[in-house]
């Protein structure tokens, strides 16, 4: 039987164990061979390590998870049961680090945080 | 007898229109047959983090959708972020005149790109990732 993994279906059958992707043995969601071939094919440097993949997968899978998560509490604070680009926008703008991370970035079809400028707003008499 | 004049020339320039359609009608004859026994094209296909992001959102929110602007801003978030870590390791390698790319390289480069508490979170998810899939 031909299972996803490097190892090869002859070995497999020969060792009785069913093969595993390298994402699957890390316990990851994110490709792990496709992004060590984006590494390998893109000539960042002449060799790459096997852990390093690994490593970069899991940040990766991290930073989704950060920014689904909030903003699927952000779709259901709104009644929604659909992420809109809206919601990301908020999730990102709202979060200290999220911004200076994404500091440079337009998301599209957005809009802007809400925010009134203090002289733009009545002049309150304080007695 | 003017317009008969007049329609000798075009005449042959008419003649030539006809003539320069019909090799090029019958160039196309040939390839619009071949294209019709051959098969359509199959689509190139182009590669995107989205199932992937799918699959961590059911992991999050089971019951949370997404629509495909989002799902396309998600995947050029991963790609800007992945694009910015892997420059950041390779400047690093080459600094330190190494040819290899390790965990330690995008270590460092998580630690430099990420600000703040994302950049420990994401070392430890790293690191934890590395010891699993070592063990495994």
């Amino acid at each position: 039987m031909a299972a996803k993994g490097k190892t090869l279906a002859s070995d497999s059958a020969a060792s009785g164990k069913k093969s595993l992707s390298r994402s699957q043995k890390a316990g990851l969601q994110f490709p792990i061979g496709r992004i060590a071939r984006f590494l390998r094919n893109r000539k960042y440097a002449q060799h790459i390590g096997t852990e390093a993949t690994v490593f970069l997968a899991a940040v990766l899978e991290y930073l989704a998870t950060e920014v689904l998560e909030i903003a699927g509490n952000v779709a259901r604070d709104n009644k929604r049961l659909r992420i809109i680009p809206r919601h990301i926008q908020l999730t990102v703008r709202h979060d200290e680090e999220l911004n200076t991370l994404l500091d440079d970035v337009t998301i599209c079809s957005s809009g802007v945080i809400p925010k009134n400028h203090n002289n733009l707003l009545r002049i309150q008499n304080v007695c | 007898m003017a317009p008969k004049a007049e329609k000798k020339p075009h005449t042959p320039a008419a003649e030539k229109a006809p003539a320069e359609k019909k090799p090029k009608a019958g160039k196309k004859l040939p390839k619009d047959a071949a294209g019709d026994k051959k098969k359509k094209r199959a689509k190139k296909s182009i590669e995107t983090y989205k199932i992937y992001i799918f699959k961590v959102l059911k992991q999050v929110h089971p019951d949370i959708g997404i629509s495909s602007k989002s799902m396309g801003i998600m995947n050029s978030f991963i790609n800007d972020i992945f694009e910015k870590l892997a420059q950041e390791a390779s400047r690093l390698s080459r600094i330190n005149k190494k040819p290899t790319i390790t965990s330690r390289e995008i270590q460092t480069a998580v630690r430099l790109v990420l600000p703040g508490e994302l950049a420990k979170h994401a070392v430890s998810e790293g690191t934890k990732a590395v010891t699993k899939f070592t063990s495994a």
